[in-house]
């Protein structure tokens, strides 16, 4: 049980975050572009449930982070494309600066520990 | 939260819509693989462990989603209904005890909610107040015609007050000589209708000049149901002429359709003016305490204002009237003005019920718990035998608290269930108990349709009762974990000695309950027996007793000439061995009183006596003895006979015959006779004065005739009617009925009680029993791998029998300790309604535990022996 915990809360706080920030740079995107990108970014290192993206992607929108239409794909496929709200990017700078004070703020001290 | 409910209805499309990106992704996937070189089966087999699981995945987006609710709830009512269909025996068995419970808690509350919460058809009902006298006895309780208007006066404290008299028997001519018919009649004071806030449903209502004077204002208003069962909704019905007791009256105008006077206990049908009543009862100086008052209470006036207010004029008239003679004045000292809410009517019978009522609610709330500790332990049989599928659902990823509400989803539809069966028991249990209400002919008892309240009242029982019921076995067959659910395998055996124990502590519950259940009916039976086996002073079977209606224009003369002639027709009638006559007469519900001056060995002594006029053979008719000298007859005149009592107060020992007594002249002292109850069993009898009827100046108004048959007195009773009929054809004869049926009615509180309350405890040890066995049961088919092995290693039968009975008994015998515990000070609030036994008593309640043994011990044999024969190897193969 731990190991999956352990991940999950990784993600709960993070995935949001991922998310929205990869919508700002690359555009619309569908679902499996966005997770082939995260997967790509990552370097494998997030070993991402490709599956648990959309419940996530369901709860941005709910809150009005991002939206959703659907269109067609590269290889002309009916597929359905999220893209960030204004709403979203606020969101996203907010979080982005919160980040940077956590790891500043942790790598403060393990500077300080590792002394 | 709109968002998530437009979602709900639209999530069928939007299921679609996940199902479609999701292959879309596995396609992608898919062929990303195949692009790598992997082989399509390979290809598709990567695309999903990439993707991860699906069905959690789309599980999560629902719920998410929002489709939650409503859609779960859609699913769970589905599946909750196949599983109840799949097992009709648990699902019978279930229903049929709930719906017992809950139709025994809506009959009771029906008929509490008719006699004492429904609010009156009338504007604005919960500013009405009822001003009374309280302290005394019931017949003082009204208001004379001058206390009225006195209260009236009060503007103040009150927006208008109403006088009403008591629905009374009136006879009913429709037009040009039709049959006597009889309707009830309330005579009202002239601002009734408009305070009460009623329009009419046709013509007019009574208006506030048609109070006085008297006998000028010969209008009638009808009730709604009056004007459609007698008049079929005739239009022309205002001006329409009708002949009430003689005399002739216009139909004002119809009430409106519901309302039917301010007694719910006894509806009217028709209105008149109190211009139309007896004008001596109207006179500035009237006494007559005739009249119930009831006013509209001004916004922020407290009752206990209202109250005192109405106290000061009572009080004012008491003392102006100086002179009254002693035992009637310290009566009427003794009483206080009172005011109560009359937003829900004004009756006697809610004075006389509202305790019994209560009681009756209570015990049918235990029955319910008996009935839904029954069902609880149903369901936690049938939990441990679904553990296998509750721990497969929780193996796939269902979370607890969705199999809990699957579990109560399942405990409501059961609910629904039996609350329509329950309602339609109700409809039938109401009217039972209605029909211990008094109810003479023509009296339409109290209407116990079902109404929004009783409805109301049903529903939200039934939802407690699936919450009681179902919750704790839900709780409890959700609690293991899939594993632990999966190993136990074999269903039936799928049990823990934890399931036991809960089914043990259930039916000790059951065992308390029907405890209680069963004191309380012993209580109220033993009552009623002991009423019945009280001598009431004369002989009660074979006697046909009746009201005589004279048509009005009979002078008082003329009446007294038709009593004589009814007695030689009646006497001569085979098959009547006695006839007599007279004013009351017994358990013809009234009292007539005086004073009188008896002349004692210590000089004159003046006292307040019951007065009973009667014809000659009265005592022989109702096989009174007579203890000293003799009965008057035909020819004395100015004599009177006492009853045993009145020798006790006023001569002790000394003999009262031949001394004289004075009321309105003197009169010999011929004879005593032992004392009767005329009134009611449960009162004592009074020191009571018998006086020739022949000697009486009044009007034969209220005469009761009694007759002793040979033969059954209801085979008597048209005969009677035909004769009364032949000498003339307007004279009626009221209410007849054997005294034996009026004497059981006088005793309706009683019988009431313990009808109903013996009828619930047998419901409740079938139902304990029912549970008893189950556990039982269910413990030996448990046990069974156990008892086999006890047995091969030498236990013989009868010691197994004896283990479980003595389990049976354990259990059995802590319930009842709990039942005796409660029962005990519980018993207290039956005390009023009790008589000859204390609410302590011991025979009662040893009885009950012995009862409730026996009845334990029987239903614990049949698994019993279930056990003993048990065989030692088939046990442990089926182990």
């Amino acid at each position: 049980m731990s190991k999956g915990d352990t991940r999950a809360d990784l993600l709960q706080g993070t995935l949001d975050l991922i998310v929205l920030r990869t919508l700002a740079t690359m555009g619309e995107q569908h679902g499996f572009g966005l997770a082939k990108r995260i997967a790509q970014v990552s370097e494998g290192a997030l070993d991402l449930n490709q599956g648990s993206l959309y419940p996530a992607l369901l709860r941005l929108e709910q809150r009005g982070w991002i939206t959703s239409r659907w269109g067609i794909s590269g290889n002309n496929r009916r597929a359905r494309f999220y893209a960030i709200t204004a709403e979203g990017r606020r969101r996203m700078q907010e979080e982005q600066v919160d980040w940077a004070r956590t790891v500043a703020l942790m790598q403060r001290f393990l500077q300080l520990e590792g002394e | 939260m709109w968002k998530r409910l437009v979602a709900t209805f639209r999530s069928r499309r939007l299921d679609g819509e996940l199902d479609e990106e999701v292959r879309f992704h596995l396609e992608m996937l898919e062929q990303e693989h195949r692009a790598r070189g992997l082989s399509g089966q390979e290809a598709r087999l990567a695309a999903r462990r990439d993707f991860g699981a699906i069905s959690q995945m789309k599980e999560a987006y629902r719920e998410r989603r929002g489709f939650t609710f409503f859609e779960t709830l859609a699913q769970d009512v589905c599946y909750g209904a196949r599983v109840l269909r799949r097992n009709p025996a648990f699902t019978i068995a279930a229903v049929i005890s709930l719906a017992l419970g809950i139709g025994a808690n809506t009959a009771v509350f029906s008929v509490f909610n008719a006699l004492l919460l429904r609010a009156l058809p009338v504007e604005r009902p919960g500013e009405l107040v009822h001003i009374r006298k309280t302290g005394g006895p019931q017949y003082l309780s009204n208001f004379s015609y001058p206390l009225y208007t006195q209260i009236r006066a009060r503007r103040d404290l009150l927006d208008g007050v109403v006088a009403c008299s008591v629905a009374r028997r009136a006879r009913v001519l429709r037009q040009n000589g039709s049959a006597v018919e009889f309707a009830f009649l309330e005579f009202v004071s002239g601002n009734y209708f408009e305070v009460l806030g009623l329009r009419p449903s046709a013509g007019r209502l009574i208006a506030a000049s048609e109070e006085l004077p008297a006998g000028a204002h010969p209008v009638a208003v009808i009730s709604h149901e009056m004007w459609r069962t007698r008049f079929a909704f005739c239009p022309a019905i205002a001006g329409t002429p009708i002949t009430i007791d003689g005399k002739p009256y216009t139909i004002a105008g119809v009430a409106p359709p519901g309302f039917r006077g301010l007694d719910p206990g006894f509806p009217a049908d028709m209105w008149l003016p109190l211009a139309m009543s007896n004008p001596r009862d109207l006179a500035d100086d009237s006494r007559m305490n005739w009249l119930r008052v009831v006013g509209r209470k001004k916004p922020g006036v407290s009752l206990s204002r209202i109250a005192s207010a109405a106290n000061t004029i009572y009080r004012a008239e008491l003392n102006a009237k100086g002179s009254l003679n002693s035992p009637w004045r310290k009566t009427e000292l003794a009483m206080r003005a009172e005011a109560t809410s009359a937003a829900s009517g004004v009756s006697g019978l809610k004075d006389r019920f509202r305790e019994p009522l209560r009681i009756l609610m209570a015990l049918v709330a235990m029955l319910l718990l008996i009935a839904c500790a029954n069902v609880s332990n149903l369901m936690l049989a049938r939990g441990a035998a679904r553990s296998r599928e509750m721990a497969v659902r929780l193996s796939i990823g269902a979370g607890r608290l969705r199999l809990v509400r699957q579990c109560m989803t399942e405990g409501l539809l059961l609910a629904a269930a039996a609350g329509a069966l329950g309602l339609a028991i109700a409809l039938g249990g109401s009217s039972a108990i209605v029909s211990f209400l008094p109810a003479g002919d023509n009296v339409v008892p109290l209407d116990v349709h079902p109404d929004g309240s009783v409805l109301f009242f049903t529903a939200a029982v039934s939802l407690g009762a699936a919450l009681l019921f179902a919750l704790f076995p839900a709780l409890r067959s959700t609690r293991l974990g899939p594993a632990a659910g999966l190993k136990q395998g074999n269903g039936a055996n799928g049990s823990s000695p934890a399931r036991a124990r809960a089914g043990n502590v259930l039916v000790a519950v059951q065992v308390t309950l029907s405890l209680v259940l069963l004191v309380g009916a012993g209580l109220f039976v033993r009552t009623l027996a002991q009423l019945r086996h009280l001598d009431p002073g004369f002989r009660q079977e074979n006697v046909i007793t009746f009201w005589l209606d004279l048509p009005g224009h009979y002078t008082p003369e003329q009446g007294r000439n038709l009593e004589k002639r009814l007695l030689e027709r009646f006497s001569a009638i085979p098959g009547v061995t006695g006839v007599s006559y007279g004013s009351l007469g017994p358990y013809m519900s009234g009292r007539a009183s005086g004073d009188v001056t008896v002349n004692t060995p210590e000089g004159p002594k003046e006292t307040y006596v019951d007065i009973q006029m009667t014809s000659p053979r009265y005592f022989v008719t109702l096989g009174v003895p007579v203890l000293r000298g003799r009965f008057f007859d035909e020819h004395d005149r100015d004599v009177a006979v006492i009853n045993e009592s009145f020798v006790r107060q006023m001569f002790g020992s000394a003999d009262p015959v031949g001394r004289t007594i004075t009321i309105e002249r003197p009169r010999t002292i011929i004879g005593v006779v032992r004392d009767v109850m005329h009134m009611g069993l449960r009162e004592k009898p009074s020191p009571t004065l018998y006086l020739p009827v022949r000697d009486s100046a009044h009007a034969p108004a209220y005469d009761s005739f009694q007759i002793r048959t040979a033969v059954a007195p209801d085979a008597l009773i048209e005969t009677l009617r035909r004769e009364a009929a032949s000498i003339d054809g307007a004279v009626a004869l009221a209410d007849p009925r054997s005294l034996s049926s009026r004497i059981d009615e006088s005793l309706m509180r009683e019988r009431l009680m313990a009808t109903v309350s013996a009828f619930f405890a047998a419901l409740a040890l079938i139902l304990a029993a029912v549970g008893l066995y189950g556990v039982l049961s269910y413990s030996v088919a448990r046990r069974t791998g156990e008892i086999g092995i006890r047995m091969a290693l030498g236990a013989d039968r009868g010691k197994v029998l004896r283990a479980v009975l003595c389990d049976a008994a354990a259990l059995a015998g802590a319930g009842i300790g709990a039942g005796l515990a409660i029962a005990l000070p519980a018993a207290r609030v039956t005390a009023s309604l009790l008589f000859g036994v204390e609410p302590k008593d011991a025979a009662t309640y040893t009885s009950a535990a012995v009862l409730l043994l026996s009845v334990a011990m029987l239903a614990a044999w049949f698994p019993a022996r279930r056990a003993a024969s048990i065989s030692p190897t088939q046990a442990l193969r089926h182990e």
